[in-house]
């Protein structure tokens, strides 16, 4: 679905340098801290911004080719405010073919958007709401959704999610790329995840694995000193102990009994690669 | 293109003091013998809407999201040419249209030419406007585009104030301009002129489509 080989992009003081490959029919998720590239990153695929080197490929074509398959959303960027929803409707219908308009507007009234409202007078929920609805209701392939439940709350942000499960029900061949730092987000929704620091690709893994196999080990220095490391991705020294991540926890849980081995949300694996060394 | 014109459309029925100030004048212009005034009014009035459409566009990191639009770039620079098309159309037929309902009696078809006359000149003029503040709004965006216009007219009035004053130098183009329109005719130069500003605007929806393909957002 996407094919990014090389992809680079040089700022002022930041560089991004990845390669991704994104199946059809997944949800892939991209995390990482503010400043880190994600958003650099899908600006790339939808050919917002133009690579200084490297490929990318959307299903097939280069970015920006293929708009009427692709739905994007963004934090930071919509329809104008001065819009209410009936005069966004139109606009939709007149942008994309496959826009379903009753469907959509089905939606709105489900997700209690307003109608009759000016954009401008939303709250940032339903801001959030509307723009994901926009995204999946034109039968898209694809969704690019930069940070789409920054700045919810954890009920509307369970709705956000709860649209896009139902969306990838209704056709299993749709795939979703999704960047957040809020991790619980992409923990139930993706199939696999890529973590991005200062511009680098750090770690690709498939969730169920991250969640599965990764584990936090605790343990003091001198257990440390005469722990096996071949399974030890990272490690953090604090004052009275050593904290490493471990991508094959059982390993340690058969052969050091001794050891406090934790299963790691994706949480502890962020805080871990990108505190640890 | 289309759905950017409609796009533009809505926006603009938000614009409810233009239509008040636009209504006001037509209701002003029924009263007055001389519409040459107000079509000069409504075109200018036209295009600082047209215009104004670019820079609700950008408010708020708009344009990110419209640019992910199906055929967002190939089409976003000509909706906004012809929506200045159609709305300068607009402030020409529409006064008309007003006029000559509210003055059946007084009108024929010899005064009507003699307004058409008086008025055409500001035709040209608004396509030039249009033909340079468009590309200057999408390479620099919405506000910086009418800062740099500012400081461009601001030069160019400059340079024109200095050429008046300099008598040498305003005579010899006085003197210029009526060697040329005595040799072709002043028909043929004033001709000639629309014709210029016309290849301006294909010279300028060529440069906006460039400016639009290279931009990054």
């Amino acid at each position: 679905m996407i094919k990014i080989d090389g992809l680079k992009k040089k700022y002022k003081d930041f560089e991004l340098d990845i390669s991704m490959d994104i199946k059809e029919g997944t949800v892939t998720g991209l995390i990482g801290k503010n400043g880190a590239g994600k958003s650099t990153a899908i600006k790339a695929i939808l050919g917002l911004i133009h690579p200084d080197a490297g490929s990318i490929k959307v299903m097939g074509d280069v970015p920006g080719k293929n708009m009427e398959n692709i739905g994007a959303a963004f934090s930071d960027s919509g329809m104008s405010m001065l819009y209410n929803i009936n005069d966004i409707s139109r606009i939709m219908h007149a942008m994309y073919d496959e826009f379903e308009e009753d469907k959509f507007k089905e939606l709105c009234q489900k997700m209690e958007l307003p109608f009759d409202k000016l954009l401008k007078d939303f709250s940032s929920g339903m801001k959030a709401k509307l723009k994901v609805l926009l995204t999946i209701s034109h039968k898209a392939k694809l969704l690019v959704l930069d940070e789409p439940t920054t700045g919810l709350d954890v009920l509307a942000r369970n709705e956000v999610m709860d649209m896009l499960r139902q969306y990838l029900e209704e056709d299993a061949t749709r795939s979703i790329l999704i960047s957040s730092h809020i991790s619980t987000d992409l923990e139930g929704l993706c199939d696999d995840i890529y973590m991005i620091d200062k511009g680098k690709i750090i770690l690709h893994e498939d969730t169920d694995v991250l969640l599965g196999q990764y584990g936090v080990l605790k343990m003091s220095e001198k257990e440390f000193e005469e722990l096996d490391k071949q399974y030890v991705t990272v490690s953090r020294k604090d004052s009275l102990s050593v904290t490493c991540l471990t991508n094959e926890k059982q390993y340690y849980i058969d052969n050091y009994p001794n050891i406090a081995v934790e299963n790691s949300r994706i949480d502890d694996i962020i805080m871990l690669t990108l505190g640890g060394n | 293109m289309k759905s950017f014109l409609i796009k533009d459309f809505i926006l603009l029925k938000q614009r409810k003091s233009f239509f008040m100030v636009y209504f006001l004048m037509i209701v002003a212009m029924i009263y007055t013998k001389n519409i040459v005034f107000f079509i000069d009014f409504f075109s200018i009035l036209a295009m600082i809407l047209a215009f104004s459409t670019m820079s609700y566009d950008s408010h708020d990191n708009g344009m990110v999201f419209l640019m992910t639009m199906p055929n967002a770039r190939k089409n976003y620079a000509r909706a906004k040419y012809a929506l200045c098309g159609i709305l300068l159309l607009a402030s020409w037929v529409v006064p008309y249209l007003v006029k000559v309902v509210s003055s059946i009696k007084e009108y024929n078809m010899i005064n009507i030419a003699d307004i058409l006359l008086d008025s055409i000149i500001i035709m040209p003029i608004c396509i030039l406007i249009c033909s340079v503040m468009i590309p200057v709004m999408l390479k620099f965006g919405a506000e910086k585009g009418r800062l740099v216009l500012a400081l461009g007219f601001g030069t160019l009035t400059i340079i024109a104030v200095v050429i008046m004053k300099t008598e040498i130098l305003s005579n010899l183009f006085g003197l210029a301009i009526l060697e040329v329109g005595n040799l072709f005719g002043f028909e043929i130069l004033g001709i000639a002129a629309c014709v210029v500003i016309l290849i301006g605007l294909v010279v300028s929806i060529i440069i906006s489509d460039k400016i639009m393909e290279k931009r990054e957002f």
